[in-house]
């Protein structure tokens, strides 16, 4: 099997000799199965490719169109934006009462659960010192944009550990860097580090601020992240607090 | 051809200049709500369609040059009602009915034009579903390979051996071909070629 899917990998990818090429071209014309299994990945690899690349401009684009229409909403007649001000007026006292009495308000999932770990890192040489003693300030202070690049900086230079790529995949997140952080966490979930699992629960996050942020496929997304944490995991306690919550919100 | 005078707003898409989207949506958005509120959506279907409109034509216009023949209003209204008629497709099961849904109002020119950027967009749309359908290992490394990073940096980037990395790429690659030929869908791309 791994040499079907090789050779249609190096004829897509033009790594193919000429001779070779024509040979397989030969056999794609007399053979269906495999000339369907070659459009189907080729048509795959394009499209998942260019949106892929295309993502972050995506988000960014996105976020320009929240921009316009939170525009828009201030923009309204003023006699609406007066009853939107009585109105707010209104909830604001109903939710300063609820707050007094100790009713639980619910707002972002993802801000009720975000609770990050202290960085604490281990130094590799003397050098290392003040730069990882700046990366653990910058984060413990909340100071993401600092520490996300502290820690790219520090990583570019001594190559990514499980450790880094967890620490700045958090950064991102809080940015609100949604394919940055994903790209760091996937790493992490796909691979058999310490940190894997920690890599899935912030994955889920990761889905999960999309999903608040309008992308609503996402929280299904989160949710299968979250049901493949296990209970040998740290995070299997809250991911399956946090399913129960995305489950019961998405049911409504 | 000659590109409309309101090519400038395909150039503010792709560029994500707020100033053009703003304008867009100042010309644009009360129009389209109105119509998905007439056609048994609400404010936020509206909010939903506009957004994923106006991704459709930057998708579609990073993919190849797109040239507007038509007014860009034109167009935009196009894909919003033909992306609604989706969905209500979609929501028909719950009691929706379709009597009397108009999907084009003026010429040929935006029809043709929505309809390919509707079809690309159905087509990212599918094989998006597929590849999520996929594991996260495996999305990890068809993503990092097709992105033109070699197996060995994707096998040192995942942590794991390099022969493992080839033998896992088959593998997916082998998944995602089933999961994209079982679906009806496939047929109808087939065809579409």
């Amino acid at each position: 099997m791994n040499e079907r899917y090789e050779e249609i990998e190096r004829y897509l990818a033009g790594d193919m000799p000429e001779a070779e090429r024509l040979h397989f071209a030969a056999r794609l014309a007399e053979d269906e199965a495999l000339s369907d299994e070659l459009l189907a990945l080729k048509m795959a690899r394009e499209s998942i490719h260019r949106q892929s690349a295309n993502e972050p401009e995506v988000e960014e684009l996105r976020a320009v169109m929240r921009n316009a229409r939170k525009g828009l909403q201030k923009q309204r007649p003023i006699v609406k934006r007066l009853w939107f001000r009585i109105a707010s007026g209104i909830a604001a006292a109903i939710i300063l009462v609820l707050v007094y009495i100790g009713w639980p308000i619910n707002g972002s999932l993802y801000e009720q659960y975000a609770e990050h770990p202290h960085l604490e890192m281990t130094a590799r040489g003397s050098q290392d010192n003040v730069t990882i003693q700046e990366m653990e300030e910058a984060f413990g202070e909340e100071n993401y944009a600092a520490s996300a690049q502290l820690l790219e900086t520090y990583a570019t230079t001594n190559g990514w550990n499980s450790e880094l790529r967890l620490f700045a995949g958090i950064s991102q997140l809080e940015l609100n860097n949604l394919t940055s952080a994903q790209a760091q966490f996937e790493i992490l979930y796909a691979g058999e580090t310490a940190n894997k699992w920690a890599g899935g629960w912030y994955l889920a996050l990761t889905y999960l601020r999309k999903a608040e942020a309008g992308d609503k496929a996402a929280y299904q997304q989160s949710e299968e992240v979250l049901r493949e944490i296990p209970s040998g995991s740290d995070y299997h306690e809250q991911a399956g607090k946090l399913l129960e919550e995305i489950r019961g919100m998405t049911e409504e | 051809m000659k590109a409309h005078q309101d090519q400038a707003y395909i150039e503010g898409i792709i560029a994500r200049d707020a100033g053009v989207i703003r304008d867009i949506y100042v010309q644009n958005f009360e129009s389209v709500a109105q119509h998905v509120l007439r056609n048994s959506g609400d404010r936020t279907d509206a909010e939903d369609i506009f957004q994923e409109a106006m991704v459709a034509i930057f998708q579609r216009a990073k993919k190849e040059e797109l040239l507007l023949t038509c007014k860009f209003s034109t167009y935009l209204h196009a894909i919003c009602r033909n992306l609604w008629l989706n969905e209500l497709k979609k929501r028909q099961t719950r009691g929706v009915t379709l009597a009397g849904y108009t999907l084009y109002k003026e010429g040929d020119d935006s029809r043709k034009m929505a309809e390919e950027t509707i079809l690309q967009e159905e087509r990212d749309r599918f094989f998006r579903e597929k590849f999520n359908d996929l594991g996260e290992s495996c999305k990890a490394i068809l993503r990092n390979s097709w992105a033109g990073m070699g197996m060995k940096e994707v096998a040192e980037l995942l942590g794991i051996s390099y022969s493992y990395a080839r033998k896992k790429k088959s593998e997916c690659m082998a998944r995602l071909s089933a999961l994209i030929r079982q679906a009806a869908e496939f047929s109808k791309l087939k065809e579409g070629l």
